[in-house]
């Protein structure tokens, strides 16, 4: 299980988290969801090893992530971040490759076991047909699924990802989610998801926690913490939420009233 | 996906073999290439040169052609790998030794050395490479820091502080030839990129500084390739990126002081050579740092070869040919940028 022990951060002397305390166990997706500034994204930045954080720990059996080089460490969290910038001259297969960067000498030559696990991820994320095509000339989707794989080929127990679905369509929002989900339970993964779409973290997360100004406001299965009211206290708007036949729930915007539309007196 | 790289090796041997004969051939004196042939042949066996070979081309060539060849050759495969070092560093296509000022920077230390220790430049044949080293270290590290916003290095903030910070190692060296005259006119021969010392001491004084750093950059394309993805991911990857870049620059700058040590301050070769390997064989560094040492030594020994021939008797600083070469190609590289094919 990946524990998050009273994990605090901060830019300079503006504190961002004030004690988190979270844990994710094997075969589960946590997601994290919250408005804009809430620290989701810190919290991961953290998590992965990115941002020293000012105290706390995360730990799994027992040993704490933060205080391992980064080569062990990447030997336990792999990172999904957002397609942007990538280098548009490396093959899918290249980079899928440098996944095993953590067990690769600095040479980097590939052994069996390597090749294997790159062969494994690809396949996976039926990426095998687009292996040798050039990452400038993916669609974002495609370049989103190449950076899971890389990840899957770190062959790591806890999977940790940036909002994997920014810039997609409905299609291959289904498509990555659905692989997160499958893959956790098929390889026993620890899942930690940031998530703009509540719609969607509920539909493909088993627990869900609500971020709110650096804390965890509430955490649980998606139809027990997506209320009406914490939903509105902590985006601070008005929602209307649906059950579905199986009591999930369906966030709807209530959009304030418009002024009136008859033309004002004279 | 293999014997791609294979040809493109093979290839590059073949044209600096060429590159080297000609360069050795070819002067004020031409060698006949028989006589060249039986020459470097005796020489390979250490047996003395054959009696019918005029004496005055063994000269010719042991004193002065493979002398001046090796140092040339050194220079360029320099300033190829360490260009390809400093764009994989910087994730930036324009950034070479060059633009980034680190050249000027060398220039600054190699001068400095000569300068403070006023006995000329035979004296200080040692030193001035380790002076060069330190100079290209502090320019780099001043650059870097002066041009990365958000741990990220855009390419106008480099150009710029690279510009920067080369014209003011450029006005310092000026300056410091100014206030010594007599023991610097030589330096300044040098720093114009042409016309190296004569004999093979500058060449054994580079070398260690040579092979060290490209053992180094030889060895570093894996971390390159991972560091292409930023320092973040590079980290999240495994990659201790903080320390793989210090390593990666130390090395390419060490080549450096050695390119600029004894041959000047010559534009262009890093930035062109790796340019034109990228386009041809891909980006994968493990095969670009191999690829630009060759094919820098391959176009520093042509443009060399220019610069003695085209006014002959009178040698141009190389410096000259480069730049004439390579500024039209860098705007080129620049006009195909802008239509959206980089």
């Amino acid at each position: 299980m990946l524990q998050i022990r009273g994990l605090t951060a901060a830019y300079g002397e503006h504190e961002v988290l004030h004690g988190v305390t979270l844990d994710v166990a094997r075969g589960e997706v946590l997601a994290l969801a919250g408005p804009n500034g809430a620290g989701k994204s810190t919290l991961l930045r953290v998590v992965s090893g990115t941002l020293p954080p000012r105290g706390g720990a995360v730990l799994w059996a027992g040993r704490d992530l933060l205080k391992m080089p980064p080569r062990e460490r990447a030997r336990l969290a792999a990172v999904v971040p957002q397609a942007r910038r990538l280098p548009p001259m490396f093959t899918v297969r290249q980079a899928v490759a440098l996944g095993r960067t953590a067990y690769l000498s600095w040479l980097g030559a590939l052994g069996e076991s390597d090749r294997a696990a790159v062969a494994r991820a690809l396949a996976q994320t039926d990426l095998l047909p687009l292996a040798d095509r050039l990452l400038g000339h993916l669609s974002g989707g495609e370049q989103q699924r190449m950076l899971l794989a890389r990840a899957l080929a770190q062959e790591t127990p806890v999977l940790l990802l940036d909002e994997p679905t920014t810039h997609l369509d409905l299609r291959h929002q289904a498509n990555i989610l659905g692989l997160v989900r499958r893959l956790s339970r098929e390889r026993r993964m620890a899942v930690l998801m940031v998530m703009h779409d509540l719609n969607l973290a509920s539909r493909f997360a088993d627990r869900l926690a609500l971020f709110a100004e650096g804390r965890v406001v509430s955490v649980g299965e998606p139809a027990k913490v997506l209320t009406a009211e914490a939903v509105r206290r902590v985006y601070g708007t008005p929602v209307e939420i649906w059950r579905n036949g199986d009591g999930r729930p369906l966030i709807d915007l209530v959009p304030e009233p418009l002024p009136s539309a008859r033309p004002p007196h004279r | 996906m293999r014997s791609p790289f294979r040809h493109a090796v093979v290839l590059n041997l073949v044209v600096l073999a060429a590159a080297l004969a000609l360069s050795v051939a070819v002067g004020a004196v031409s060698i006949p290439p028989r006589e060249l042939a039986r020459l470097l042949w005796a020489g390979m066996r250490g047996a003395a040169a054959p009696s019918d070979v005029p004496a005055f081309m063994a000269v010719i060539v042991f004193k002065l052609r493979l002398p001046h060849t090796a140092l040339v050759f050194l220079t360029g495969s320099a300033l190829g790998s360490s260009g390809a070092a400093y764009q994989g560093v910087f994730r930036n296509p324009l950034a070479d030794p060059y633009l980034l000022g680190v050249a000027s920077g060398a220039g600054l230390g190699a001068v400095a050395a000569i300068a403070l220790q006023g006995g000329g430049v035979a004296a200080g044949g040692f030193l001035i490479p380790a002076a060069a080293f330190a100079g290209a270290l502090l320019t780099v590290a001043l650059v870097y820091a002066l041009a990365r916003v958000n741990g990220y290095v855009p390419t106008h903030t480099l150009i710029l502080a690279g510009v920067a910070v080369g014209a003011l190692a450029s006005a310092v060296t000026s300056f410091l030839m100014l206030q010594s005259e007599g023991t610097l006119r030589r330096a300044i021969v040098y720093l114009l990129g042409g016309a190296p010392l004569n004999g093979w001491k500058p060449v054994l004084a580079v070398l260690p500084y040579w092979l060290a750093g490209e053992a180094i950059l030889l060895v570093s394309g894996h971390p390159l390739n991972v560091l292409q993805f930023g320092e973040e991911q590079a980290q999240q990857l495994g990659l201790h990126a903080g320390r793989a870049k210090l390593l990666i620059l130390g090395a390419a700058s060490l080549v450096t002081a050695a390119a600029v040590a004894f041959a000047g301050v010559i534009g262009f070769v890093g930035l062109v050579v790796p340019h034109i390997a990228r386009l041809l064989w891909g980006e994968d560094y493990r095969r670009l740092l191999p690829l630009s040492l060759l094919g820098g030594a391959s176009v520093l020994l042509l443009s060399d070869l220019l610069a003695r021939t085209l006014l002959a008797p009178q040698t141009l600083p190389v410096g000259i040919v480069t730049a004439l070469f390579g500024a039209p190609f860098f705007l080129w590289v620049l006009q195909k940028a802008k239509r959206g094919r980089a």
